[in-house]
């Protein structure tokens, strides 16, 4: 037998070895997703340039900004400014109090859902009468921390995640909305295709700004000239985009256990933990919204009325768990729940299933569950 | 021999218990820190590294805190309820009994010289309280002021009071008489207004604006707004004031700076001289040997003056800690850890 020492021996030895090194070399190098994480609230994401800083810091102060009448303010609309309503824990943030909710009308389905009944006007429009048997439904404003990072998660990756016929009959459908041609993603019925009609739909209808991609609802103006300039809208834009996803949290040994518990009882089949995206300077990153943007049936307790030929009334798209203790309560579309256990209880429908287990778990595990949805 | 015994079992407790439990070098080195992400309140030691007391638990979403010239009590804003929870710091327990019932989700909170009153500004229901400590009571029906009050400063007579209005974007002077507070101006100032401070012996209010990256200046005399801010760095929020009145300090949030302030005692007449400028602005930095040396960027939120007008401590919500400065150093000394998003800081002042 040659032994393994010998020369020939030798050559094979030192070949395998090489490329085995290079193999490890390979793995080393190759890009990972990196996972993108902004120091606080309120931060961009980071790696911007000075340019794009202070491009920031321009979008900032118009997201700031508190609109007058003669800047084009209405004539219907239910706030001011943009951080009248997202602002919880800071600017940018989630809606916490009633008048940063906005009230939805459950008949002539608009792009939000239902149509906004406006908190004030400076003039006589027709606005839809509140008749006797209305049940209008309210909508919290939702945080807008790491929305331009939701953008870019590509449309396969969600639908991948659809399954609107319960294929596998696991209880969990899941289905996407194709509204102008793309699916929806934003907005708590799922029907907003991006995010710069997030934005242009908001400016809209919500401060009556006439804007480059929206008209208001009750327009006054037959020429729809905007009011919002395309220069002013591009640098709200991109502070919105630019906008970092919440800050992460120091794991405790809680927060540990009740991760285990969170994927066992299956809140993930919905609240999808992470998405890989091309982000900032093409880069492959990790998110971890917690989130499918899929619409699922919530059950009756949470149905809102609306009579929507796109979205039934008890159909919500998965709420975004990330940063959930800093920017509610309330919680739920409408603020109903005061806090994380009420909100999880309020789950009916697909999510009955999961509701069951937590319900029956031991209140350890109930509250390490809680644990983990704070440290998000 | 039972009394040796028992000696012999507790002397050595007693040194363990003292050699983890230093007493403290001076009393005006404790504080009392909130910690708004985990709903718990922290003990420090200026001078140590490991918090005295890590986790005392409050009410929800612990915002601001005061303590009470004698050191025994100290008042909790819980900005996620209606309350301000009470902390016995003889205890360095919550005395849930002593909780005081306020408007919705207060932030602000100021103590009247004697102890005896307190006043919140209550972002979830645009009112103040006026309040007994002791009875729980409250003094006055709360007082409908605007659009999201966050800030209150109080003058040491405890009349004239300046509350922010974060929401729309102005300040209020309060006069507080035996019949209730009266609005004395409405001021419009800069975006955002979050901390106000009394300074030069109540001639001014230092108004921080979050929005507009300054700090506004309001003449208290005159009731009026003076024409230039104080340029600072960006989004300042937490601002203290020295004991002696001639310097501030305030936590620039964004750019995890503080800004010093010199603070003229002379009021211009006519406006034309800012009273206050800002004289140094620095970063606030220390190596973190948990990154390996590297610098991570902070969130400063408060601040906090010592006895000591160079020592001032300022809390990191990024960072979860807090940071003893060295204003005539520029420096940060020490950084202690707390609980999660550590926003407000108090001193616990010499026990009397």
């Amino acid at each position: 037998m040659a032994s393994l020492l010998s020369p020939e021996n030798s050559k094979y030895a030192r070949r395998n070895a090489l490329l085995g090194g290079l193999l490890i070399l390979t793995t080393i190098l190759r890009s990972e997703p990196e996972r993108i994480a902004s120091p606080y609230f309120g931060d961009p994401i980071p790696g911007l340039s000075v340019h794009d800083t202070k491009r920031f810091d321009e979008g900032f102060l118009l997201f700031n900004k508190t609109w007058s009448a003669e800047e084009g303010l209405g004539p219907s609309f239910s706030g001011s400014s943009c951080v009248t309503c997202h602002r919880n824990p800071l600017p940018g943030g989630s809606g916490s109090r009633d008048d940063s909710f906005i009230t939805i009308l459950p008949d002539s389905p608009g792009p939000t859902g239902g149509s906004v009944h406006p908190r004030f006007t400076l003039s006589e429009v027709n606005l839809p009468h509140l008749g006797g048997g209305t049940q209008p439904s309210l909508r919290r404003s939702t945080a807008l921390f790491g929305l331009g990072l939701i953008d870019k998660i590509a449309e396969t990756e969600i639908l991948a995640l659809a399954d609107p016929t319960d294929s596998d009959s696991d209880g969990i459908s899941g289905r996407s909305v194709i509204f102008h041609k793309s699916i929806g993603k934003f907005g708590w019925k799922g029907k907003i295709p991006d995010m710069r009609s997030f934005i242009g739909i908001a400016a809209a209808v919500e401060l009556g700004l006439e804007n480059p991609t929206h008209s208001s609802n009750f327009s006054n103006n037959a020429n729809a000239r905007s009011e919002i300039s395309a220069e002013q809208f591009e640098a709200l834009a991109f502070y919105i985009d630019k906008l970092g996803p919440p800050p992460i949290k120091p794991p405790s040994p809680g927060a540990n256990k009740g991760k285990e518990i969170f994927m066992r009882i299956g809140c993930a089949s919905c609240h999808q933990p992470n998405f890989t995206i091309k982000g900032h300077q093409d880069k492959h990153t990790e998110i971890f919204p917690y989130s499918d943007f899929l619409l699922h049936d919530m059950g009756d307790k949470l149905s809102d009325h609306v009579k929507d030929p796109l979205v039934r009334p008890t159909e919500f798209r998965t709420a975004p768990l990330w940063g959930c203790s800093s920017t509610g309560p309330p919680y739920l579309h409408d603020g109903r729940a005061q806090n994380l256990r009420e909100a999880i209880l309020y789950h009916g429908g697909e999510a009955l299933g999961s509701v069951d287990l937590f319900s029956s778990s031991s209140s350890d595990d109930q509250n390490f569950l809680i644990d983990f949805l704070r440290s998000l | 021999m039972k009394r040796i015994i028992l000696s012999l079992f507790i002397l050595p407790q007693l040194a363990t218990f003292a050699a983890n439990n230093p007493p403290p070098t001076s009393p005006t080195d404790l504080a009392v820190i909130t910690n708004w992400g985990d709903d718990t309140c922290a003990i420090i030691d200026t001078t140590q590294e490991i918090p005295l007391n890590p986790g005392i638990k409050v009410g929800a979403k612990p915002y601001d805190v005061k303590v009470e010239s004698t050191g025994r009590f100290a008042y909790v804003s819980c900005s996620g309820e209606s309350f301000i929870s009470v902390i016995d710091l003889q205890a360095n327990l919550e005395n849930e009994n002593r909780r005081i019932p306020v408007g919705m989700a207060p932030r602000d909170i100021a103590l009247t010289s004697d102890n005896n009153r307190l006043i919140s500004a209550n972002s979830g229901d645009d009112t103040i309280s006026i309040v007994d400590v002791n009875t729980k009571q409250r003094v006055f029906p709360d007082f409908p002021v605007g659009n999201i009050p966050y800030g209150v400063a109080l003058s040491k007579d405890d009349k004239t009071a300046v509350i922010t209005l974060w929401g729309s974007n102005k300040a209020l002077i309060l006069s507080i008489g035996p019949n209730g507070p009266k609005i004395e101006a409405e001021l419009p100032i800069g975006q955002l207004p979050y901390t106000a401070v009394m300074a030069g012996d109540d001639k001014y209010a230092l108004i921080t604006c979050f929005g507009s990256h300054a700090v506004y200046v309001i003449d208290l005399t005159n009731k009026a707004v003076l024409p230039k801010p104080v340029n600072v760095g960006r989004s300042p929020w937490g601002l203290s004031v020295s004991a002696d009145g001639t310097s501030a300090c305030v936590a620039n949030f964004y750019d995890g700076t503080a800004s010093v302030l010199n603070i003229d005692k002379v009021v211009d007449p006519l406006g034309a001289a800012t009273p206050v400028k800002e004289t140094t602005r620095f970063k606030l930095e220390k190596d973190d040997p948990i990154g390996g040396g590297t610098k991570r960027p902070g969130r400063a939120k408060n601040s906090a003056h010592s006895f000591d007008p160079n020592k001032v401590l300022m809390s990191d919500l990024a960072k979860n800690q807090v940071m003893v400065l060295n204003i005539k150093e520029q420096k940060v000394e020490r950084v202690i850890k707390v609980g999660m998003a550590p926003y407000g800081i108090a001193f616990i002042p010499r026990k009397q």
